[in-house]
């Protein structure tokens, strides 16, 4: 295999705020081959989108602080100067956001801020700028591009403006994408669009996505690894199918379980107790005890580490360490 | 009646004073005053805007504390005292600049346009275009004090307000400079509530620098109404206000286009 486009090595991203420093991403390992599709589950609040931003280097300082290692083409660039970080945004990593209805400037075309990507990074000439434009937008199944290079990103619906989107940050043919729930605001057929239309983008060029996501949904359709986050640390990584038909960690099975299924009519949908931790409350044991049902003495005040199994199929919860999982697993999908 | 249609006929009525047409008298007033508040504005503008972007910018920054103090300091300046004491120390102590007037009046220049920059320029006295220069500096830094103030925080705020945005961050993930991510896509969305106060304070400019008119004897249309006030010549009076009332509502009709200019999502049918 490769190398691996990205390499993360314990990233830990905190904040400084009233209360303090407050760690939002704790010391997380992943990584993303080239062409592949990595999802990036977890609810809302465990640290997705800060670890995107802090790949990208758009943390904000001096608030924010990067510690830790992110490899990209085998080079640290945490922390790397603004210069740099200027040169790989747009053209090596690009970003796509949650929010389509305020992510494009208001006040240019869609021409201009398509183009305005290339004139950063290509040195093309008006015309080829141009062209790739609307090739592009063509490329995202967007009929009349030539017109709507003059329009105004309020003239566009939704789903017109995040298929804007992707074409302004695969205009460049970046390596990765990091999509950081680009469909979440969308209703549902224009979600299903959207995903197709990344997943045909992923298969036609060599870009490989970070799909970051809290619908377990969206990773079935589109990714083949899967990392799960939990209050900023992974909590379960693996193959897809592997962590589908065989989640171990107590968080994963739930958010499994909370995933509607037509076939099987329930009077409620389960969904966890609970809620994510604040960042900053503890730092000590499982940060998912308060709301685990298997949670024991020890994992209140000793942190699991990430343990290895089959396939590459990593889980951090005590357990795993002597055996009694397997009970775990059964009593779930028995 | 003949108050209501005169005006829009160009008759201003006759001065009780010089019994001549306040049509005819009062455009090189009016010239004056809109020359010295051009000036100011654009000192005004050019320092103010400056000044909210990079104290937005680079927020709590060192320069934006003492930008904003400063901006606090000249919104609560009494312009006549700031008036007076750039004429002490400047003019007086320093000797740099003249204390009062226009031009230098030994050797005038024909007024054509009445606007003494172009006047001597088109005259190619190069020579008196800087005297104009220096005379305009004082009565236009005095009269930009309080416009420059309220620009710089009002930009400010602003861009605060804009940079926060999402497509902020688009711009930023571009791979954009941090100068054009704040000069283009942040300034052009934070210009609406920056241009409205540019053009509310180029109409009280207009209007209102009868004092600072007064303090250095600049033959403006302050000066014509004060004037005219002290001799009770009312229909000089009217007519001044009514001039002034009427350029205030030209520059609300121009700020309002500019809206459109600035947003295409404002459209008027
Ligand atoms: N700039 C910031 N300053 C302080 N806290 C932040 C900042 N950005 C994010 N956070 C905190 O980090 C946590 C994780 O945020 P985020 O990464 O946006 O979650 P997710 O994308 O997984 O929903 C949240 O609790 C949020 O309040
Ligand atoms: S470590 Fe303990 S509390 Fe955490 S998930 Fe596993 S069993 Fe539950
Ligand atoms: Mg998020």
């Amino acid at each position: 295999m490769d190398e691996p486009i990205i390499k993360v090595n314990g990233l830990r991203t905190s904040f400084r705020t009233d209360d303090g420093v407050i760690p939002v991403v704790n010391s997380i390992d992943f990584h993303v081959n080239p062409g592949e599709v990595l999802g990036i589950v977890g609810e809302s609040g465990c640290g997705k989108s800060v670890t995107s931003l802090s790949i990208m280097g758009l943390v904000s300082s001096p608030a924010g602080k990067v510690e830790g290692e992110i490899l990209f083409k085998g080079e640290n660039i945490a922390n790397a100067s603004e210069a740099k970080m200027r040169k790989i945004r747009g053209n090596d990593i690009a970003m796509i956001f949650q929010e389509p209805m305020t992510s494009l400037n208001p006040v240019f075309t869609i021409g201009e801020q398509l183009v305005e990507t290339l004139r950063i990074h290509k040195k093309w000439n008006k015309k080829q700028a141009r062209n790739r434009a609307v090739e592009m937008l063509k490329l995202v199944g967007l009929g009349r591009a030539e017109e709507l290079l003059k329009e105004y990103p309020h003239q566009l619906s939704g789903g017109m403006r995040q298929r804007v989107m992707i074409a302004m940050a695969m205009i460049c043919e970046p390596k990765l994408l990091i999509a950081d729930e680009p469909t979440t605001a969308l209703d549902v057929t224009i979600q299903a669009q959207i995903l197709e239309l990344m997943k045909n983008l992923n298969k036609e060029t060599d870009t490989a996505i970070m799909m970051i996501t809290h619908d377990l949904g969206v990773v079935a359709q589109m990714c083949e690894r899967v990392i799960v986050m939990y209050a900023g640390k992974v909590i379960e990584e693996g193959n897809v199918q592997t962590i589908f038909q065989n989640p171990k960690h107590p968080y994963t099975v739930g958010l499994l379980q909370s995933i509607p299924d037509m076939r099987i009519k329930k009077e409620r949908l389960y969904s966890i107790p609970g809620n994510v931790p604040k960042p900053g409350t503890s730092n000590l044991g499982c940060q998912f005890a308060p709301r685990c049902s298997h949670a024991m003495e020890q994992c209140i005040n000793e942190t699991p580490s990430l343990l290895e199994f089959n396939e590459g199929q990593h889980v951090r919860c005590w357990l795993y360490e002597d055996g009694k999982g397997a009970a775990l697993h059964e009593s779930n999908i028995g | 009646m003949g108050l209501l249609i005169g005006p829009v006929k160009g008759d201003l009525g006759v001065s009780l004073k010089t019994n001549s047409p306040v049509s005819e008298e009062i455009g090189p007033y009016l010239m004056a005053t809109i020359e010295l508040a051009l000036i100011a504005m654009i000192i005004a503008v050019v320092i103010g805007v400056n000044a909210g972007i990079i104290s937005a910018w680079f927020q709590n920054s060192w320069f934006d504390y003492v930008a904003m103090v400063i901006a606090l300091i000249g919104l609560s300046m009494p312009i006549f005292w700031l008036g007076l004491m750039e004429q002490y120390i400047i003019s007086i102590q320093w000797d740099l600049l003249p204390t009062t007037g226009r031009d230098n009046i030994r050797d005038p220049v024909e007024a054509i346009t009445g606007l003494y920059l172009i006047d001597t320029l088109m005259a190619g006295r190069v020579d008196q275009f800087f005297e104009v220069i220096k005379h305009l500096i004082l009565p236009g830094l005095a009269l930009a004090t309080i416009p420059m103030a309220i620009i710089a925080r009002m930009t400010r705020s602003s861009m605060l307000e804009v940079m926060r945005s999402d497509f902020i961050r688009t711009a930023r993930a571009k791979g954009m400079k941090m100068f054009w991510v704040v000069y283009k896509h942040s300034f052009k969305n934070a210009l609406i509530p920056v241009v409205t106060v540019i053009g509310l304070q180029t109409g009280l400019l207009l209007g209102g620098a009868i004092l600072t008119e007064n303090i250095f004897g600049w033959p403006g249309i302050g000066t014509y109404i004060y004037d005219a006030i002290l001799s009770r010549d009312y229909p000089v009076i009217q007519s001044g206000i009514l001039v002034i009332a009427f350029l205030f509502v030209m520059i609300n009709l121009v700020v309002d286009l500019l809206y459109a200019a600035i947003d295409p999502r404002i459209k008027y049918k």
